[in-house]
């Protein structure tokens, strides 16, 4: 019960914290939009290419902006060795895992109630009203199986060099079944006549739960001595 | 003298082809202050992660109120366990009372028996700059800040990485009296310095040379 | 450690499987000589086909290599903090070192010899395949493994963080070849499916003895590195007690 709180003590912290600077939601929404803008650009977007192209250029918008923040969520906590001082508290490693995972995906989410709206606008593109439900779970379910995986490496790579290298090399080949399954899904939202695509939602629901139980074990192995 | 509180038993730990501890037995007992010092490189802040289960010893043990321990603490012994290393484990972007609220509720701190936030920030001399950024501190303002944060755990056992690091000559005074006062109320303090004048009154001097005790 | 006494300074070298390279050499020129003499011209693809012995037994040296070494490293991540484990936690990353290592040696063979026999058949030398980008996907992931690896040397911390990455990776290879499965996609069924390229039963034979072959040809490299990383080990205890001996000197 301990490990809730102190994830929760956690949380809260670096909410307020963020709530003051908007230093990780800012880095994450202009890099994310950027993105959009320059892709968008780039391809020349016409209304058919937009259909085909839309679903994937939103999901490296996810993983890519993802990935900064994640490592900017990690700089923070290390400015002044406090993650060390998490680390030694009685509550304990999990604890400190839960409570940054959480505020990943937190911050990841709100980024995305943000984006993927102008996102669609940029490259207007219309989301019929039956395709939302299934949008808004498909990023659900990908952001938390991203934050999880995020969040463990970027923990884990914190303090090893290179690591602004390392951390996308070892991140983004685990999440591809969730960007994979995401675009998948995504383009059956923007296009519902379509055939459904069978499998992907399990396979994300799957991913999810197997890294809710790997990461944290991985988290208490690794991240003390 | 009664049982230690904390003891290195032939404790050695090694970075690479080197040993930055090596073969280190000492005790430390409740009510006294220990300092350990030596030359840059010798292994006193090693010894001190060794110390604090920061560290895996590659060799030996650390024992605590007589347990024996090969690495990272379990939670009711990191509980026991002040530590103030070189990086003062704040946020800089929490206000120093900020910081002390957050580590109270992280540390689960008996209300009953720790000083209040108010009490903490006057001792160390914050009280004006309580609601300041910790970004907006000094160095010395920072230490005084760290320091307080290890004070509100009330840890029966401190250890500290040259706790007088960037404090001015009050900042001095305050760490010997805080030391001080420690010492009276029995807890077990090992502070890791180059210079034995800020600390007040040691009882042991421990000299590494080597990563040996010299 | 090593608890060697004082003149035990040189210990006799220990010679590893001498036989083994020459088992190894053997069933290689013995596969080869299959592949190009006893396996009939593939009627489609032509000659060019006859690198996919090669490629789909490396392409199983790559994948056994990678799993193998998620596997070891979840091991050694239980075992490190047993007491009394310490021997065979540190046989377990060695291992997991060594299996990371031969899994990204034929995942190199595998993304080499794939473009050579896609060019003519599929007209392209790299096609956004499904299955290509698994291998290659696990390739960076293991590669960033043995970036880490290497980069932790002794130190325990960063052997764990580099076990951590492949134990989240093992799982990851089986979830992106369900990804991709489900994508689909136009690489040749010639393992899986009825309607592949060997019905005649010499191909069948020398895809048998190509792939047995190569995966002895990978087990005695898994050994071989797996005794180099024991013997840079106790090479790095042994500058530990050297420097035991000059303090003890001076």
């Amino acid at each position: 019960m301990s490990t809730l709180r102190g994830a929760l003590h956690i949380l809260a912290k670096d909410l307020k914290v963020e709530l003051r600077t908007r230093e990780v939601f800012l880095t994450m929404t202009l890099f994310a939009i950027l993105i959009v803008v320059i892709f968008a650009f780039a391809f020349q977007l016409d209304a058919d290419a937009t259909r085909a192209v839309a679903p994937g250029l939103l999901w490296v918008t996810v993983v890519f902006s993802g990935n900064l923040g994640v490592a900017r969520v990690m700089d923070k906590e290390r400015e002044l060795g406090a993650f060390q001082g998490l680390l030694l508290a009685p509550a304990g490693p999990m604890a400190v895992f839960w409570g940054k995972a959480m505020g990943v995906l937190l911050f990841m989410l709100a980024m995305e109630l943000l984006v993927v709206p102008l996102a669609l606008i940029f490259v207007s593109i219309s989301l019929p009203t039956s395709g939302i439900l299934t949008l808004i779970l498909t990023l659900f379910l990908g952001t938390l199986g991203f934050a999880l995986v995020g969040t463990l490496f970027g923990a884990m790579l914190a303090d090893v060099r290179m690591r602004e290298v390392l951390l996308p090399v070892v991140v983004y080949p685990v999440v591809v079944p969730v960007l994979v399954a995401g675009v998948k899904l995504s383009a059956w939202a923007f296009d519902p006549a379509a055939e459904e695509p069978v499998g992907f939602l399990p396979l994300m629901a799957g991913f999810d739960l197997l890294y809710l139980a790997l990461a944290p074990w991985v988290f208490g192995r690794t991240m003390v001595e | 003298m009664g049982e230690a509180v904390l003891a290195a038993r032939d404790l050695s730990r090694s970075f690479g082809r080197s040993w930055a501890v090596r073969r280190v037995s000492v005790e430390m007992h409740a009510g006294t202050l220990t300092a350990l010092t030596g030359d840059n490189g010798a292994g006193k802040s090693t010894l001190l992660g060794l110390l604090a289960g920061l560290l895996r010893p590659s060799e030996g043990q650390v024992a605590v109120f007589g347990e024996a321990f090969t690495g990272f603490f379990p939670a009711d012994i990191r509980e026991r366990v002040g530590f103030l290393g070189h990086l003062p484990f704040v946020y800089p972007d929490l206000s120093g009372r900020e910081n002390l609220a957050f580590f109270r509720g992280l540390y689960r701190v008996d209300p009953a028996k720790a000083a209040t936030d108010d009490a903490l920030l006057a001792e160390v001399g914050l009280t004006d700059a309580s609601h300041r950024l910790a970004r907006t501190y000094s160095r010395g303002m920072t230490q005084r800040l760290a320091l307080a944060r290890m004070l509100l755990q009330d840890a029966p056992i401190w250890l500290l990485d040259e706790p007088s690091t960037g404090l001015d000559a009050a900042g001095q005074a305050l760490l010997s009296r805080v030391l001080a006062e420690a010492k009276a109320r029995g807890r077990c303090v090992v502070a890791v310095t180059h210079d034995l004048a800020p600390l007040g009154q040691i009882d042991r001097e421990v000299r590494l040379r080597g990563g040996r005790l010299a | 450690m090593s608890a060697s006494s004082p003149d035990a300074d040189l210990q006799p070298a220990r010679p590893g499987v001498t036989w083994m390279p020459y088992v190894v050499a053997a069933a290689l020129l013995v596969a080869l000589f299959l592949v190009f003499f006893v396996a009939p011209r593939e009627r489609t693809m032509g000659e060019v086909q006859r690198i996919f012995y090669f490629h789909v037994a490396s392409a199983f040296a790559a994948l056994i290599g990678w799993v193998g070494c998620a596997v070891a490293s979840l091991a050694y991540l239980f075992l490190s903090a047993r007491q009394g484990m310490e021997v065979i936690a540190k046989i377990t990353d060695r291992l997991a070192h060594a299996l990371g290592e031969i899994g990204v040696l034929f995942g190199t063979i595998v993304l080499i010899t794939g473009p050579l026999w896609a060019k003519p058949v599929w007209k392209t030398y790299w096609t956004w395949e499904p299955r290509l980008v698994l291998m290659m996907l696990t390739q960076f992931l293991f590669i960033g493994y043995l970036v880490l690896r290497a980069y932790a040397k002794k130190d325990v911390a960063g052997r764990k963080l580099a076990a951590g990455i492949a134990v989240i990776g093992g799982p990851a290879v089986y979830l992106i070849h369900v990804a991709v499965e489900l994508w689909g996609g136009n690489h040749p069924q010639v393992v899986s499916g009825q309607g592949g390229g060997l019905q005649h039963p010499d191909m069948q034979l020398t895809f048998a003895v190509a792939i047995a072959s190569v995966l002895l040809f990978a087990a005695s490299l898994v050994h071989l590195r797996m005794r180099h990383h024991a013997f840079t080990d106790e090479l790095e205890d042994a500058y530990l007690e050297l420097s035991d001996r000059e303090d003890a000197r001076s």
